[in-house]
């Protein structure tokens, strides 16, 4: 066959490599002096590791993976796929990738966080092992000092294959920010530690959660609500080290359809301001406010803001800042702790005038709080 | 207009000459820029371009030359045909179409081209044999280049 002469421009070459798999790419680094660093000028690689396709030999294909990407941590990288069997390592060699220690049913993520992969776009971890439908989020503690190095990342998702429930965690990270996405339609189990704060997060979709455990910084607490609309067993723990400093909202759309189960240690011990805006009224989320009233030891302020857009509507403008009305309730617990009787005192907007009687649905609404206790 | 000058002739390196639609041969940019500079007549001479190799790119050129009256040819049927296109080429046809893409600056064929190559060059021996690279590493070299990307070279 003919002999191709022509090929001395390294663009050419660059360009044909683009559309090699990235194994492929890599290994003409051992054609010619030439080539040997054509393959890193290839902007869009795509590092592909499966235990599965080298069962035989993974711990080493695993140390030569690994030496290969901290050898070349700043070159460009397009995606990062890891598809690991957790049995196949010594720990420490596990743990320095991704290691996931399980304890008490969660799962632990570990990240290599001195491997720097600036133009990494996605994330994909797959065969995570979970022993149980369980994650912990405050373990996004090390997802983060790894994210850290990753500026560009947009898209991470874990996928839990071998168990009952599939666990997809998606973040989306803009330059400088950090947060993350729960997307997960069949965790049955979740519960979030989270110390942090987070520019973004979302949960979404768990139609099958039973029962969650949220324990967060109050001033995104509604996030983590919000979509738990069917969970049967819940949880709240509201960080007052927080409260003192940050507002506590949650979203008006709650929906609790089962069992409310405040965890009262927290509240005995912590909450001391409790804030929730758009408040309704309804019987679920009496409920919150009830337990959060009966447990909270240490509450001294708890305020429940309802939004009405009255006002506006009556003027026949359309719904803005300046025209909605927010009518803002105050209900202050006495600082005397062996009292169960609360004092209310309304609050009213300035522009009231135009609105039914403030405070007259509200204490009825206290009385009911009163009376469920 | 008149009919000669919608029509163009390119030579090749071995002196064969192709009549072709303006319309067609202007997707090469380096056609293009020829004939806006006016420097050239009737006749473009394509000093580094077989004939064999000028015909297959003047059929891709023409398949996607969109000319007076064909112009619905839907994107699916374009995809196939190029994937024909580049099926039975041998890689040594495969490289020239790749230079002569380059050459005359044709981006689609370019791309093309160079994936097909990706989809069928799989060895390191294949590398070498169709791109004559000639191995100026000492063993030593090698066997460090190895080393280094030891994950590359993993079965």
């Amino acid at each position: 066959m003919d002999k191709i002469i022509g090929f001395s421009e390294d663009e050419l070459v660059v360009k044909i490599l683009s559309f090699l798999p990235t194994k492929v790419a890599v290994s003409t680094s051992v054609l010619s002096k030439q080539w040997k660093n054509l393959w890193k000028r290839v902007g869009k690689l795509k590092l592909e590791y499966d235990d599965n396709e080298s069962k035989n030999k993974s711990l080493k294909s695993q140390k030569s993976f690994r030496r290969f990407v901290k050898r070349n941590r700043d070159s460009a990288l397009e995606s990062l796929s890891l598809k690991l069997s957790p049995e196949l390592y010594e720990p420490e060699e596990f743990e320095s990738w991704v290691g996931f220690a399980v304890s008490r049913g969660y799962v632990l993520v570990r990240f290599p966080t001195r491997v720097c992969l600036p133009s990494l776009k996605t994330l994909r971890l797959r065969n995570v092992r979970l022993d149980d439908d369980v994650y912990d989020v405050q373990d996004v503690e090390y997802l983060q000092a790894f994210l850290r190095h990753c500026p560009v990342l947009e898209n991470l998702i874990l996928e839990h294959i071998q168990g009952r429930s599939r666990l997809t965690l998606e973040g989306i990270y803009p330059t400088g920010y950090y947060g993350y996405a729960i997307n997960t339609p069949s965790l049955k189990y979740l519960k979030v530690k989270v110390r942090e704060y987070y520019h973004f997060c979302s949960i979404a979709n768990l139609p099958k959660l039973e029962e969650a455990y949220i324990d967060v910084d109050c001033a995104y607490s509604y996030k983590f609500i919000q979509p738990i609309t069917s969970v049967k067993r819940l949880s709240l723990c509201f960080r007052s080290h927080y409260l003192k400093h940050e507002r506590c909202s949650v979203d008006p759309t709650v929906c609790w359809k089962n069992e409310l189960n405040c965890d009262p240690q927290c509240f005995n011990t912590s909450l001391e301001t409790f804030k929730w805006t758009g408040y309704e009224g309804r019987q679920e989320e009496r409920d919150v406010v009830t337990c959060v009233l009966n447990n909270a030891r240490c509450l001294k302020t708890a305020t429940v803001l309802t939004e009405s857009r009255i006002h506006s509507q009556t003027t026949g403008e359309p719904p803005s800042k300046t025209t909605k009305a927010v009518r803002e309730r105050r209900v202050n617990r006495q600082a005397d702790q062996s009292e169960s009787q609360y004092t209310v005192r309304v609050k009213s907007g300035s522009d009231d005038s135009k609105m039914p009687c403030p405070g007259e649905p509200f204490k009825n609404r206290t009385t009911r709080i009163a009376a469920a206790q | 207009m008149s009919k000669s000058e919608k029509k163009i002739v390119l030579k090749s390196l071995d002196n064969e000459a192709f009549e072709v639609e303006k319309a067609v041969a202007l997707q090469s940019q380096t056609i293009w820029v020829m004939c806006e500079d006016k420097c050239v007549g009737n006749e473009i001479p394509l000093e580094n371009v077989t004939g064999q190799i000028l015909a297959k790119v003047i059929d891709y050129c023409k398949k996607h030359a969109v000319v007076d009256g064909d112009g619905d040819e839907s994107s699916e049927e374009l995809k196939n045909w190029d994937t024909e296109f580049t099926k039975n080429m041998d890689q040594s046809t495969l490289f020239n179409m790749i230079l002569a893409a380059n050459y005359l600056n044709i981006k689609s064929l370019l791309n093309l081209t160079c994936q097909a190559v990706a989809d069928k060059t799989k060895t390191i021996d294949e590398f070498h044999t169709f791109l004559n690279i000639e191995n100026n590493f000492t063993p030593e070299e090698e066997a460090q280049i190895c080393q280094e990307n030891l994950w590359a070279f993993d079965d």
